[in-house]
């Protein structure tokens, strides 16, 4: 426990004394500010919008990713800050300087893996909440606390941490910066839209195709999901998994790489 | 008490045996060279040393490992690579970093700060940070705990002959309080000066440890001066006899190859004058390099690593 202390007590100074904690959180928060602004008044300037479309208020607190009109922007800024988090250890050969400092790996470990997740999730759950203030600011006739804007909120900041976790992951597991980045931004953005494609088209995969609602990335993105674009790919016979059970399905994964990224930080040479 | 006790300590890298059964002990209140040629393994053994490298063999600091030492700044302070620092964390704040987990406060960091001579670039980050200032930050890092164990690789590197001598009473300064400071380098007139003992590693093998002075008196390198005028028939009379001798530009000679004892007999033999024979010591330079290059003889040899430890000690002086 007193090593565990330590490790925590290293981490969040090396968090407060580096300059992309400030940027990358800078940045979440003007991009959460500015695109749900730039959205809200989009959306004011229809007229049509009716009373009890909550979904309007998720579009803008998520700048469009709960309607499926963009991806999450916010998680790809979180990742980045948890790939930080053992990208720089190893870019700048801090790591054998950090290990003689808190020797403990698992304490270590563990620690990069609270914090990250904390300040993560909590700059996740501050963005969202501010967009949700706008859109209530410019649709106020629109009720703004509703469940699903609720799970939106919930579901943004649960998925932006674990996002955050698996770039911590990566960087732990590849020892390289750049290419934990690549990964990180490859595998959710183009790598599993095509094996989903290949997997939900009318094919000899039709046996395995409910396989696609375990995409991990995908699948946890049915935490946020709000107007079901999924209905969509109905016609293909295809129903993805709800947001417990997409939540799930990443957190495990989350959670393996984790694993395997610790077993592998824990016995490898510094 | 600071002793340092490594046991076995061994590293394979693929087919490379980096550090091979490699045990020493580093006592307090001196300081402790570490002496090899590049690739010898004296950074690998460090880093086993600090639990950073998995591999054979155990070293403990009073008894404990570093792995499980708590607030380990305080017992044990490392300089292992030459810049080990964010680029954009000041060189304070890097500092308060490293002291954070040991619950070292900030008015220690200052402290150090000014020992290293660093206190006007406290605020700069570190990326504009020469060689040698990089190197008195580090130097900073393993002084924060104010540990009563020294682990150094290189500290001297990149610092300016100023820098070297302050350095170097530094050190000794700490030893002479009762710390053990075992520190590795490879300018081998500054390891004379600085060292009281030596651990002298070939191939990741212990060659010699002991104190520095033993180690220059074992030497076979040591030779003998030679001035007479009377040169032109003692030469070749000493050649013939296996001795080495060798002109100098002042007009004496060194032999190597024969004691002073046998060229006093052979002098007297032909009946030559000798205007002045005399011991001259090895230098820990010429010591250190009869012994590596044994050790690098011996390998070459033998052709794989199946010798016997110790095998070193038949070698072929040279």
């Amino acid at each position: 426990m007193t090593a565990f202390a330590a490790a925590l007590r290293y981490e969040w100074r090396r968090l407060v004394t580096l300059r992309s904690t400030y940027w990358l959180v800078g940045v979440s928060v003007f991009i959460a500010v500015g695109l749900a602004t730039l959205i809200g008044w989009g959306f004011a300037s229809v007229d049509n919008i009716e009373e009890g479309e909550s979904f309007v208020i998720g579009a803008i607190a998520t700048q469009g990713a709960a309607i499926g009109a963009a991806p999450l922007l916010i998680a790809y800024v979180m990742g980045m800050f948890g790939l930080f988090t053992f990208g720089h250890e190893y870019r700048h050969g801090m790591i054998r300087a950090t290990l003689t400092a808190v020797p403990n790996r698992g304490a270590l470990f563990l620690a990069k893996i609270v914090l990250t997740a904390l300040v993560t999730g909590v700059t996740a759950l501050v963005c969202t909440v501010l967009g949700v203030f706008i859109g209530n600011a410019f649709l106020p006739d629109i009720d703004a606390v509703t469940d699903d804007v609720i799970q939106v909120v919930v579901g943004v900041s649960i998925y932006s941490a674990l996002f955050a976790l698996v770039g911590l992951a990566l960087a732990a597991l590849l020892r390289n910066q750049v290419g934990a980045l690549v990964l990180l931004l490859l595998v959710p953005l183009v790598g599993e839209l095509i094996i989903r494609l290949i997997l939900i088209l009318p094919s000899a995969f039709d046996d395995i195709q409910d396989a696609a609602g375990y995409l991990p990335f995908d699948a946890g993105a049915q935490m946020y999901t709000m107007l079901d674009l999924n209905q969509a790919l109905d016609i293909f016979g295809y129903d993805p998994q709800g947001p417990v059970g997409g939540g799930v399905t990443f957190a495990v994964f989350t959670a393996l790489m984790l694993a395997l990224a610790g077993a592998l930080f824990s016995r490898r040479d510094a | 008490m600071a002793t340092i006790v490594s046991e076995g300590l061994s590293k394979r890298y693929g087919s490379k045996q980096a550090v091979d059964g490699l045990s020493f002990r580093v006592d307090p209140g001196s300081v402790t060279g570490f002496l090899g040629p590049n690739g010898s393994g004296k950074s690998t053994t460090m880093r086993l040393m600090l639990g950073l490298d998995n591999g054979g063999g155990s070293t403990t600091f009073d008894g404990q490992p570093f792995r499980t030492l708590s607030d380990p700044a305080r017992h044990v302070g490392t300089v292992l690579d030459a810049k080990p620092f964010h680029p954009t964390r000041t060189a304070r704040n890097h500092l308060r970093l490293l002291a954070a987990p040991n619950r070292i406060p900030d008015r220690r960091v200052d402290e150090v700060l000014e020992l290293v001579g660093l206190t006007s670039v406290a605020k700069t980050k570190p990326k504009k940070f020469s060689l040698g200032m990089g190197q008195r930050l580090g130097i900073a890092a393993a002084l924060l705990g104010d540990p009563h164990t020294l682990i150094l690789d290189e500290p001297a590197n990149g610092l300016d002959p100023q820098g070297i001598q302050w350095l170097r009473t530094l050190l000794k300064d700490l030893a002479g309080n009762g710390r053990s400071v075992f520190v590795s380098s490879h300018l081998l007139a500054e390891m004379a000066l600085m060292a009281d003992r030596l651990v002298v590693i070939g191939r990741g093998r212990l060659i010699a440890s002991g104190g520095v002075d033993e180690f220059i008196k074992s030497s076979r390198s040591s030779a003998v001066l030679l001035r007479s005028p009377d040169m032109e028939r003692l030469g070749p009379a000493l050649g013939d006899r296996g001795a080495y001798v060798q002109g100098q530009p002042d007009g004496s000679y060194v032999v190597t190859r024969m004691g002073r004892e046998q060229i006093g007999d052979v002098a007297h033999e032909l009946g030559v004058r000798l205007h002045e024979l005399a011991t001259r010591e090895a230098t820990l330079e010429e010591a250190f390099l009869e012994a590596t290059g044994m050790s690098e003889e011996f390998i070459g040899h033998s052709g794989a690593l199946t010798g016997a430890p110790g095998s070193h000690d038949e070698g072929v002086a040279r």
